[in-house]
């Protein structure tokens, strides 16, 4: 039973008073009628948030518009020192980059740096290769054409050096091409640019960057004292060369950092003590005091350790801007961040013993944290966009969970980061909570709260489960495996000092889930987008038997698989040889020891190679159960019939497709389609596991879920044999039922989703559609809820997210998106603003069935 | 010929700076757009040729 006290603490933090009434009601009436944000700087940031996401591929905003600054101060430090070796150059080029760039401090913030030459502005990364540069060069609707010249001019020099080049000589044509299509799986990172990062924030918060500048000064003065005594040995030596010139690729670039760090404070002192800020919301004189204190703070970090939580959060925020932002694109936001920040938190909040501050203003630093990731421009390739909408990027950060011992890791940190996401009601960053029924009742109710509001989030990951999955197929010691975070939406990923994950290189990267079964019944062929052989040749579907049909099935798993798992490490070699992050590099505790850059991946610590279905491949298991019961079972239909009707796209056979919808489907406790899940998903882990990436023998692990691309995929993604029409949303989620299919209730989609074999898989994303009478509105619904999330914890059953939103709001907001900017759903692994999304989009989850509980 | 160094925006780099160069200054101007104000700042030098700028204001 909920408890009363923790509802009324609760409710005293968040300066609430409910009157009796439901605490979800009362703060969505409150929300409607005030705004967010806590404090009337958050509220005034709020209002002028420059949100930069893209619908269809597009940047919502008109005002987006693209800068050449950095690919022009690159593309100068790149010919200044283009015979340098690799990792000095992309130094070098930071460097440059940092010492020449505009910066800019906006009215209000508490939190500066921005990667950009003015705000709202877009730069971009001709290192990467042609094709990303291109396609924003050629849209008009962001590229102004003064700048489409100079931009096609760094393309040609670009051209021998990029990433695309580097990577594209290993490829035989046949490969590439199918590659390129974006049928069978993600494009490659060196076509649209798009990776991800998670950089160890720890060592820079605790030794500050001129600690770990000294580190490498003393790594290079012991290997030039080694390489003078006598004897001579030439095995031991010879490494060293190497690892010399990477820690002097680190120094540079962090003694560039703390440079650039200190422009901002040299421009807030300036700020403050030149310019007329009396229509600051706090008034001149408050504004003046905040710029000096961001003056002093910028001088000092990430140069030397935080010393508190203001330090800790603007060392975080640059390391973030300069290792995922400037060096490279890198998607993400990656932390566990109560765990991060919480010594900073205990010295500030608590203890006051640096940078004393009360609980409301980490609340409203926290807001500002969470407005200031709603403002970041990112230039991922187009195919990316499309599969992100309603968002800037995959900004995901990790909450909760136990220790090693069993011990909740939840703190009061914890809850004013939750609490900060009800007052501000962004949709970035989106929350992953560690979930265990040993975290405390405060916290998980504060959980629920944020569910009610219908933001999406906290997506709910198993803590026990991906502990033990994190020991049991990644190696990781109890300490390391307890504190995971998620790299991107659903895999976790190892924090702390000596633990940089990459995606797309390392894990990440994906395959299409419905595309290993649609190619299976035509011989590898795409008629439907490319018209190009994409899949493996299995034969003609048309004379398969049910053993046939699996073989083929297993066959074009192994066959797109291969391509992605050869394409990753491809770009991984490529990037570590020419494209280093010495910065990144500089983060880690492993690689300064080793002299090695961030993208080296032999003897890792905590090696994490694992990658993506996506979207989701319950469609295949759905196929294979109509296929089954309606051709094979029934024997009502042959394959041959069946195929004709695909090829029609099922036009002219609706009473067949009704028939084939009726057949058997996930989600519904049936057996005769779960163990065909059960089957599916086994296969896939023993292929995944076969592919073994370096540094980790045991092979690779799966993480179905879907972006949004089970949307903007559809079009790519041929009719299927469960009744699905060509164009049409394809499953979501990774073990989601599809949408309306569902007819069984709650704990039936958990039963089914509980036989998969749980304890292979490394995430598998659930989505669910609750109530908002029950949730928002009725003081049962916390009991309700923690008793489905009991059921879901005891099943083992790895991740679920929940849409808690109206139908008649989503229906409201297609016809006056105006009024309904705070709109929120959940789309997959992130949530967006329900108004930026595609009609089909919403009306995908406007279709998802709403579940009653109780 | 007006320069750089004459004009209000221009706040010389302090010689003890990591980007110390010889002449090198910020030139730091409050602008606005409908998103509202924000201070920038990017690298000049003291003796630029602020003819052609049309954000120079005489000290
Ligand atoms: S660039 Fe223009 S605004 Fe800036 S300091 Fe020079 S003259 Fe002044």
């Amino acid at each position: 039973m909920a408890s009363a006290a923790v509802l009324e603490e609760i409710s005293r933090d968040l300066k609430i008073d409910r009157k009796g009434q439901p605490l979800g009601k009362v703060m969505w009436e409150k929300k409607i009628k005030e705004g967010p944000g806590s404090t009337p700087r958050t509220k005034h940031l709020y209002k002028r948030c420059r949100w930069a996401h893209t619908a269809g591929g597009e940047y919502v905003r008109e005002d987006i518009k693209i800068s050449l600054e950095r690919a022009r101060l690159y593309t100068e430090g790149h010919k200044a020192n283009a015979g340098e070796l690799p990792i000095i150059i992309r130094a070098k080029c930071l460097e440059h980059y940092l010492k020449n760039c505009s910066i800019y401090i906006q009215d209000e913030e508490l939190i500066v740096g921005s990667h950009n030459e003015y705000p709202d502005k877009l730069e971009l990364f001709p290192e990467g290769g042609a094709k990303n540069m291109m396609d924003y060069l050629e849209d008009d609707t962001v590229t102004p054409p003064e700048l489409y010249d100079e931009g096609v001019k760094m393309v040609e020099y670009w051209k021998q050096w990029s990433l695309s080049s580097r990577c594209e000589r290993y490829f035989d044509p046949e490969s590439l091409e199918k590659l390129s299509t974006g049928v069978i799986g993600e494009p490659p990172v060196w076509a649209h640019f798009y990776t991800s990062a998670c950089p160890p924030y720890q060592s820079v918060l605790e030794d500050g960057l001129e600690k770990r500048i000294k580190w490498c000064e003393d790594n290079i003065k012991n290997a030039r004292d080694k390489i003078k005594t006598f004897p001579w040995r030439g095995e031991e030596n010879f490494p060293l060369f190497e690892k010399i010139d990477a820690w002097e690729a680190m120094n540079i670039s962090a003694r560039a950092v703390i440079g650039w760090a200190r422009k901002y404070s040299r421009l807030a002192r300036i700020i403050a003590e030149n310019f007329d800020l009396s229509d600051s919301v706090g008034g001149a004189g408050q504004r003046k005091k905040e710029l000096l204190e961001i003056a002093d703070i910028c001088a000092r970090v990430p140069a030397e350790p935080a010393r508190g939580l203001k330090d800790a959060m603007q060392s975080k925020w640059f390391c973030f801007v300069v290792a995922q932002n400037i060096e490279r694109y890198c998607s993400g936001y990656s932390q566990l961040e109560d765990n991060l920040l919480w010594p900073y938190y205990k010295a500030s909040v608590i203890d006051k013993t640096a940078q004393p501050m009360s609980r409301e203003e980490a609340v409203e630093l926290i807001e500002c944290e969470r407005l200031k990731v709603c403002e970041r421009t990112v230039t991922k390739g187009r195919w990316m966009r499309i599969i992100h909408p309603g968002i800037n990027d995959l900004h995901i950060l990790s909450l909760g969970g136990l220790d090693e011992n069993g011990n909740d890791m939840c703190t009061d940190l914890t809850d004013v980061i939750l609490e900060a996401a009800l007052n501000i009601h962004t949709n970035e960053p989106s929350i992953a909570f560690k979930y265990s029924p040993k975290c405390n009742e405060k916290t998980r109710r504060l959980v629920y709260e944020c569910i009610s509001q219908g933001f999406g989030f906290p997506s709910i990951k198993n803590y026990e489960k991906n502990f033990k999955h994190s020991m049991e197929y990644h190696g990781w010691p109890p300490e390391v495996a307890a504190r995971w975070a998620l790299v991107l939406c659903m895999a976790p990923g190892a924090t702390g000092r000596r633990s940089t994950q990459h995606s797309r290189n390392e894990g990440g990267s994906g395959i299409v889930g419905p595309a290993v079964g649609t190619m299976a019944l035509s011989d590898g062929f795409d008629a439907w987008f490319s018209n190009k052989q994409c899949g493996a040749h299995t034969g003609d579907a048309s004379k398969f038997t049910w053993e046939d049909l699996l073989k083929a099935v297993e066959e074009q798993i192994k066959h797109n698989s291969q391509l992605m798992f050869m394409n990753k490490e491809i770009t991984s070699y490529a990037e570590n040889k020419w494209l280093e992050s010495p910065f990144l590099a500089m983060m880690d505790d492993w690689n300064v020891e080793e002299g090695v850059g961030a993208f080296h991946r032999y003897n890792k610590p905590y090696t994490n190679t694992w990658a993506d279905y996506y979207p989701g491949p319950v469609g295949v298991v759905d196929d294979l159960a109509a296929i089954k019961y309606w051709v094979f079972d029934k024997k009502k239909y042959t394959m041959a019939q069946l195929l004709e009707a695909l090829k029609a796209n099922w036009q002219g056979y609706e009473e067949m497709r009704q028939e084939f919808l009726s057949a058997p489907k996930f989600g519904n406790d049936d057996d005769y389609v779960d163990k065909i899940a059960n089957w599916f998903f086994n296969v896939s882990c023993d292929v995944w596991a076969a592919h073994k990436m370096v540094g980790w023998e045991k092979g690779a692990t799966i993480v179905p879920q879907s972006v949004s691309a089970f949307v903007t995929l559809g079009s790519m993604i041929g009719a299927e044999p469960f009744g699905r029409r060509h164009g049409e949303p394809t499953h979501d989620g990774g073990c989601s039922p599809y949408m309306g299919l569902d007819k069984k209730g709650p704990t039936a989609v958990l039963k089914s989703v509980s036989k998969l074999p749980n304890e292979r898989i490394k995430g598998i994303q659930l989505n669910q559609r609750l109530p908002v009478g029950l949730m928002r509105e009725s003081e049962k619904g916390f009991d309700v809820w923690s008793a489905y999330m009991k059921t879901w914890h005891d099943l083992n059953c790895d991740h679920v997210q929940f849409n808690v939103v109206r139908t008649e709001d989503m229906r409201s907001a297609q016809k006056e998106p105006e009024k309904w900017e705070h709109l929120i759903v959940r789309i997959a692994g992130y949530s967006a603003r329900f108004i930026s999304l595609s009609k089909m989009a919403q009306d995908a989850v406007i279709a998802r069935t709403e579940q009653e509980l109780g | 010929m007006p320069q750089c160094k004459e004009c209000k925006s221009f706040f010389p780099v302090p010689e003890n700076e990591w980007d110390y160069e010889k002449g090198a200054g910020d030139c730091i101007r409050e602008l606005r757009d409908n998103k509202g104000r924000y201070w920038h700042a990017r690298r000049t030098k003291d003796e630029m040729d602020a003819l052609k700028c049309t954000d120079y204001k005489k000290r």
